[in-house]
């Protein structure tokens, strides 16, 4: 039985691209096998984004389904990079179905970081209210907490980027086509997402 | 190794770590969800092509017999006779003809046929 190996380091067991086409059992097999491995990240990612369980699990489980109704006869090297362009979309849909309340936030204040941000939907730029600084996870001392507010206090593009990048390991290709956007963005927004992480949790640290 | 380098790989060993300790809960309703869609997929495409277009088609159907066939609760049952219905329309619709609808056609043509000579 040949192995199969994605990009993304998870082996499908045997090599399905000659059943593909007939829906039989191995490629039922193949799908399975690639959501649950990816199923845990796509939980933690939804939820760092959304600030919510409940909105993560149904946008994973939307995820889920769009890839398995529309992309199942695909090369399976191909899932991982579809579903996370199926889930930043959701993503973003969610934030942008949340769009009056940002918004308002945004009237508060809470909106526009600098020029470049000029034209950018309030949606991108807005904090959630309910953020803690992550100065105040001092208490708790979790420094896995600390990093996924900090994750959160980031403008969308950039939680985007840095997960994609840095913790799902994909290229700036591979991360343009899930955000929809360009490699030069895909830079731009993974190499400030970086800087804003480290200036947060140096000041969580101290 | 320089810190920018630690900083990432730190990062990453914690969101790992995040991701491998989720609660029973979650990872029974990640579970589920992993299960129903592929659930959805396991339909035959015969059915998923065919399903829709044939819901339509009947519903299509008798919505238009019903409203050809049935008069109003405001007109009377002469009006219904005056909406000029062609028969090749109907027996487009209706391939398996109902002598009973076709007997009330005739007696409905009657009708017409009695008050234009009256």
């Amino acid at each position: 039985m040949q192995q199969y190996t994605t990009p993304y380091g998870y082996s499908l067991g045997n090599d399905n691209s000659e059943q593909r086409k007939d829906n039989t059992l191995p490629t039922h097999s193949a799908m399975n096998q690639f959501l649950s491995h990816i199923e845990r990240q796509a939980f933690r990612i939804a939820q760092i984004s959304t600030g919510s369980r409940e909105d993560a699990l149904d946008l994973v489980q939307d995820s889920m389904m769009s890839l398995v109704k529309n992309y199942a006869d695909k090369n399976p090297d191909e899932w991982g990079a579809l579903f996370h362009r199926i889930l930043q979309s959701k993503i973003r849909d969610f934030y942008r179905r949340s769009k009056v309340r940002n918004k308002i936030k945004g009237w508060l204040g809470f909106g526009q970081k600098d020029d470049e941000y000029a034209d950018v939907d309030p949606i991108q730029l807005a904090a959630d209210l309910q953020t803690k600084n992550p100065q105040d996870m001092l208490i708790n001392e979790d420094s896995g907490k600390a990093l996924d507010q900090a994750i959160r206090n980031l403008p969308l593009r950039q939680q985007q980027a840095f997960l994609l990048r840095n913790w799902q390991a994909m290229s700036e290709a591979q991360t343009a086509a899930a955000m929809s956007c360009s490699a030069g963005s895909v830079k731009t927004h993974y190499s400030r997402a970086i800087k804003s992480l480290r200036a947060q949790l140096e000041e969580h640290k101290q | 190794m320089n810190q920018h380098d630690d900083f990432l790989k730190q990062t990453k060993q914690q969101l790992d770590d995040s991701a491998k300790h989720l609660d029973a809960a979650t990872l029974s309703r990640l579970n589920q969800a992993r299960q129903a869609a592929l659930q959805n997929k396991q339909k035959p495409a015969w059915f998923q092509s065919l399903l829709i277009p044939a819901a339509i088609t009947a519903a299509l159907s008798i919505l238009i017999i019903n409203q050809w066939m049935l008069p109003s609760n405001n007109e009377p049952a002469i009006n219904l006779a005056q909406q000029q219905m062609p028969a090749n329309d109907l027996e487009l619709l209706t391939s398996n003809t109902e002598f009973e609808m076709l007997e009330e056609l005739d007696f409905i043509n009657w009708l017409m046929e009695e008050e234009n000579a009256g």
